[in-house]
């Protein structure tokens, strides 16, 4: 493994994917962090962590009817590519953090993505919650979450 | 420059994070996402700065330019207050992404205060916005 250098070091930088506790209603999503990646860069994902800090409803009652995407739990941190509009859960996301209960949920530090491939690519947290008659939420019920996101990825500026 | 960067060297290089999640910017306002000051013989390069307009609030709106330089909506690093004197700039004309060239260093020398600031440069119209940026820090 080689020595780092002045050079090196100086085109290495750590961009910030973050959100201070913010109330996300339901079914709706915000953009949080975009990185542009040409050639010859590397973009390293590695440390992410969504914190769901509170609900309006009680989490027990929040049935599978309730989620847009069955599989994305209650909330969720998408990453896309060329992200300009739409339901970030929609099939196509490069990677995806899914929340299923308060409490923090963090990404796997030992299995970082690596992303050359040139594009746009955006974080997006979404509220995966809709109303339904089934359920035992009423549908005048808003299904609202207060969460925070801390995250970070390394953009390799210079990989070769 | 070209050394090898030994752990004392390593733990006086920091990477000062520039976020800012969607938000709603209004007609004309501006929002200081980030200060960093200087002190002689510091050094602040940026590399990485990216504006995302993610939706346009009042659409069909034709946009009246306070500073047409700068776009609808920007994010820029300065020294001083003066709005249409970035040092260095991402500004959008519509909606989309937009980023300065990582490849061009913009490197800050002089002691003070630089501040990252997002600003929307029309007198007429609405936007939801987002930036993303880091500032390397050399102590």
């Amino acid at each position: 493994m080689a020595y780092l250098t002045e050079s090196k070091l100086a085109s290495v930088l750590d961009l910030p994917v973050s959100l201070s506790a913010t109330e996300l209603k339901m079914g709706d999503w915000l953009l949080l962090s975009t990185v542009r990646i040409v050639q010859p860069m590397l973009l390293t994902v590695r440390y992410l962590n969504i914190q769901l800090l509170s609900t309006n409803v009680d989490v027990t009652k929040i049935a599978n009817v309730n989620k847009i995407y069955g599989n994305l739990g209650l909330c969720y941190v998408a990453l896309r590519r060329d992200y300009t509009s739409g339901t970030p859960g929609a099939p196509g996301a490069v990677e995806t953090l899914v929340a299923n209960d308060l409490g923090i949920t963090a990404r796997d530090t030992a299995s970082p993505l690596f992303v050359t491939v040139p594009g746009t690519y955006s974080w997006l947290v979404a509220n995966n919650m809709k109303a339904d008659a089934t359920s035992a939420i009423s549908t005048s019920t808003s299904i609202d979450f207060k969460l925070s996101i801390t995250g970070q990825v390394r953009l390799d500026l210079s990989n070769v | 420059m070209n050394g090898y960067v030994t752990p004392t060297r390593f733990q006086r290089v920091l990477d000062i994070p520039i976020s800012f999640a969607q938000t709603e910017l209004r007609r004309g306002k501006y929002i200081q996402i980030a200060q960093i000051p200087i002190e002689p013989n510091q050094q602040l390069h940026v590399r990485a700065l990216a504006i995302q307009c993610v939706k346009n609030l009042t659409p069909g709106a034709v946009p009246v330019y306070a500073t047409t330089s700068l776009g609808t909506v920007s994010v820029g690093v300065y020294f001083g207050s003066v709005l249409t004197s970035p040092l260095a700039l991402a500004h959008v004309l519509n909606l989309g992404v937009s980023s300065i060239n990582p490849f061009h260093v913009i490197k800050c020398l002089s002691a003070g205060v630089y501040t990252v600031v997002i600003s929307n440069n029309t007198t007429n119209m609405d936007f939801s916005v987002s930036a993303t940026g880091v500032a390397k820090l050399y102590l």
